[in-house]
């Protein structure tokens, strides 16, 4: 186990070079002239783009901006972006909001999605599992800024919740915004326990257990949730990288400051360091999300090994 | 509104983030009594000489106090200044400032103050987004060489202290509207401490103005500003400020709505159909000097006849596009200079900007027009709808088959013109940062500003010089006629056609009354009072 976990980790390197080298290129290729961008619609004069080209290295070849780029990166020297602010802080301010929505968004998958599947499960066929069903269904359909806005406008109009969250440190104004960002992974875990319980109910070991005796809260809670939760758990896991850098979409609509904000900002002007550190820091959120879920299934399957 | 008092009370000694706190509560408005709160996007810099963009501008506003201030009949008013005068021509120019006024810090604003900054603005290796609005002075040039040598000075040699309160400036070429333009971001004055870590010093900007900072901009949430007690000049009405910074102005909206927020600068082209239900008469609308063209590269041989531009742009319903598209929140267009500057007109563009169809389609098929139009225009700006609809326009009225061109961005449009593509005819965008005519005529038109923003390329000899002798005229007043003729020049050549004019649809709560927002997009702080 602690070799397999070295070898990830050593991958892992690998995978974050590769990242970046193709996540700094594409900011390349794609931007045009970020001092325009930066500029907008109105002139800068041409010894301020001077400048400003000699500031960033815009005039060096592409290999040589990377490693530019590389070298500040591995001695902790993020830079500035182009508006002159420190990228470190802006990540470390940002960071803390995002978290923060996502764990909330987290729980309220892991708690509201396996308990909801578990109980549509052994209740499969009855008016419950359609209404959760058809209920799981819409969700899936409905795009998420379409709920988001709509929440959005409905706490504003009525006053029900928050809908600036602004930099609130407040944890309850973050849930209805958690609610929108969780709803898809909400209605995808219902479903997959949903399936996932289902057939290890039909299952022998379960007919075995039943016909021992046992009751059926041990039946279901020790045999059957513990097989049922393995796929679950990988779901959960990539989701939880996922909530945490997907929240472009959800952070606009309700004003938080944080890292998905930072990021589509910084894309639209076209900020390379600063598109390339955030999405760096992503693959690396990712990478140990895999590596957690991997060790957490040789802990529920123990027919798993790695050596 | 007990609650909310003694919130105030506690958090005035405490750090800023009980302020927040506060913010979060369940009081309604959001701040303490008699601040106001106002929805702004992140600010790009708050470093004057490097403020160039309407956000960042709002709040400066507050801080700062210029030399001269616009009134409503947009004619400029001493503020600051004690006097402006000009010689020689309209090129020396003498500032006296009024004695009195220091900064929030207690330095006495002085002729230096003044001096300094613009040097430092003006100043190449800097690289201050507002560089070349110092481009008039004497001596910019030796602070901007352009083969990319470093400079051999970092004074221009067009500023002068006289004495401690006056300030004599030398202009490369005579300019009679130079004291209007001293209203501006770029003229505004910084104290000493601002020069030794202007990164630094930008977090907490120490201004002459009515409000100064209450506590550190708070990067994607918050700048708080409150009124100065050590200030001179006219005193606002109101406590202070709390600029809330959005990232989108729906949420701001919504925040209005919900009582939340008070003001909203921009309201949502999607929600105004809505705001009057919602707000009823705390909707407002304001005339924008914010203008949108269409422009004829001029290397694009299917333009060259001045037929064809007449045409097309007689072939355009402007009303019907401001009206279904931008549901009345912009005017059409039919002249290149607002017609709420002081001296410009409303309909200097004639019958080639009245919808005549019939007379279109002649001219267009006498000019033997291409059979294909396409308009090029930048997708991140949420221009597809009014393209699409002036192309639906061009398609019926011309007989032409007419295609949008959305590029990602308005640069990539400008790296597209610079190797002469053929991207058809594009938009483009205009908004003045002071009154007089030439702010729109100069930038947009003239030769020396080839390639930007004179981004169609238009060149004419007649046109610059009748400017040049606007720009030599006794005074303000006196260059109006020339600039008409300029404007007139427009009319007949057509390099660009006028679409329409911006208006501001703003928004506020039942917790403020007189507001009121500029030609400029501001949002004038001074007029504000709690409701």
């Amino acid at each position: 186990m602690f070799r397999y976990i070295i070898r990830r980790l050593l991958q892992m390197v690998l995978a974050f070079f590769g990242t970046t080298l193709l996540v700094y290129w594409l900011m390349f290729a794609a931007s045009g002239d970020p001092i325009a961008a930066l500029a907008g619609e109105k002139p800068l004069s041409p010894s301020v783009r001077q400048a400003l080209i000699e500031e960033f290295h815009l005039d060096q070849p592409f290999f040589v901006q990377y490693l530019y780029y590389m070298k500040d990166l591995l001695t902790f020297n993020l830079g500035v972006n182009t508006s002159g602010r420190d990228i470190g802080e802006i990540v470390a301010s940002a960071w803390p909001y995002t978290l923060k929505l996502a764990f909330i968004a987290f729980v309220f998958v892991v708690v509201v999605g396996i308990t909801l599947g578990v109980i549509v499960a052994m209740k499969r066929g009855g008016i419950f599992d359609t209404v959760v069903l058809l209920l799981t269904l819409i969700v899936i359909s409905i795009p998420v800024f379409v709920i988001g806005s709509t929440l959005a406008l409905f706490g504003a109009k009525w006053g029900l919740w928050t809908t600036n969250v602004g930099g609130s440190g407040d944890l309850s104004a973050y849930v209805v915004p958690a609610l929108v960002l969780g709803s898809l992974s909400l209605a995808t875990a219902v479903r997959l326990t949903r399936s996932s319980v289902g057939e290890n109910l039909r299952a022998d070991y379960v007919r075995t257990a039943k016909s021992k005796g046992l009751k059926r809260s041990q039946v279901v809670g020790v045999h059957v949730l513990r097989n049922s939760l393995i796929p679950v758990i990988t779901f959960l896991g990539i989701e939880l990288g996922g909530l945490m850098g997907g929240a472009i979409v959800t952070e606009k609509i309700f004003n938080i400051p944080g890292i998905g904000f930072e990021l589509a900002k910084a894309i639209s002007l076209e900020d390379g360091p600063t598109v390339v550190t955030i999405v760096s820091l992503l693959v690396i959120v990712y990478l140990l999300m895999n590596l957690l879920v991997d060790v957490l299934y040789a802990v529920l399957d123990p027919r798993i090994r790695y050596e | 509104m007990g609650k909310r008092a003694l919130c105030a009370f506690v958090s005035l000694p405490l750090a800023a983030g009980v302020l927040v706190a506060c913010g979060g509560g369940d009081d309604g408005g959001g701040s303490s009594e008699g601040v106001i709160s106002v929805g702004i996007g992140e600010p790009k810099s708050l470093f004057v000489t490097s403020v160039g963009e309407t956000e960042g501008h709002q709040v400066i506003s507050a801080l700062y106090s210029p030399l001269v201030r616009y009134n409503d009949q947009l004619e400029t008013e001493l503020e600051t200044a004690e006097s402006i005068e000009a010689s020689e021509g309209n090129k020396v120019w003498t500032i006296k400032l009024k004695d009195g006024y220091t900064f929030h810090n207690g330095e006495k604003v002085t002729a230096d103050s003044y001096i300094n900054t613009w040097n430092y603005g003006a100043y190449g290796p800097n690289a201050q987004d507002l560089n070349s609005y110092y481009n008039k002075i004497d001596g910019y040039a030796a602070l901007n060489p352009t083969n990319g040598s470093t400079p051999t000075t970092d004074r221009m040699s067009g500023l002068e202290k006289v004495d401690d309160l006056t300030i004599k400036v030398t202009l490369a070429s005579p300019y009679s509207a130079f004291d209007t333009t001293l209203g501006y971001t770029n003229f505004l004055p910084l104290p000493s401490v601002a020069f030794a870590d202007p990164a630094n010093f930008q977090n907490a900007p120490i201004g002459n103005g009515p409000f100064k900072m209450n506590g550190t901009w708070e990067h994607d949430q918050k700048i708080s500003v409150e009124a100065w007690d050590g200030y001179i000049g006219t005193k606002p009405k109101i406590k202070g400020v709390d600029f809330k910074i959005y990232q989108d102005a729906g949420a701001q909206y919504n925040d209005v709505v919900g009582g939340n927020l008070d003001i909203v600068k921009t309201i949502p082209t999607a929600q105004i159909g809505n705001a009057k239900a919602d707000l009823g008469d705390r909707f407002g609308q304001t005339p924008s000097g914010s203008f949108q063209g269409l422009a004829f590269p001029v290397y694009q041989e299917e333009f060259q006849d001045v037929r064809i531009r007449q045409a097309i742009s007689m072939a355009i319903d402007r009303p019907a596009i401001t009206e279904t598209i931008f549901a009345g929140s912009a005017t059409p267009a039919t002249s290149w200079v607002s017609p709420q500057f002081p001296g410009a007109r409303e309909n200097s563009c004639g019958e080639w900007c009245q919808f005549n169809p019939t007379e279109a389609k002649a001219l267009y098929t006498a000019a033997d027009g291409s059979d294909t139009i396409q308009l090029s225009y930048n997708a991140d700006g949420g221009h597809k709808e009014w393209i699409d609809a002036t192309c639906n326009q061009l398609a019926t009225n011309l007989g032409v088959t007419c295609t949008g061109n959305p590029v990602p961005k308005f640069a990539d449009l400008l790296t597209s013109l610079s190797k002469k593509e053929a991207v058809g005819i594009f938009r483009q965008g205009w908004i003045p940062d002071y009154p007089t005519m030439d702010n729109y005529l100069e930038p947009l038109y003239s030769c020396n500003a080839i390639p930007q923003p004179n981004y169609s390329g238009f060149c004419d000899e007649s046109f610059d010089d009748l400017l040049a002798k606007g720009f030599g005229a006794a005074d303000a007043q006196a260059s109006i006629p020339d600039f008409q003729a300029a404007e007139d020049i427009l009319a007949e050549k057509l390099p660009v056609l006028p679409m329409r004019f911006g208006r501001n649809n703003f928004g506020y709560s039942d917790q403020v009354k007189n507001v009121t927002i500029d030609l400029f997009y501001e949002l004038d702080l001074l007029s504000i009072e709690n409701a």
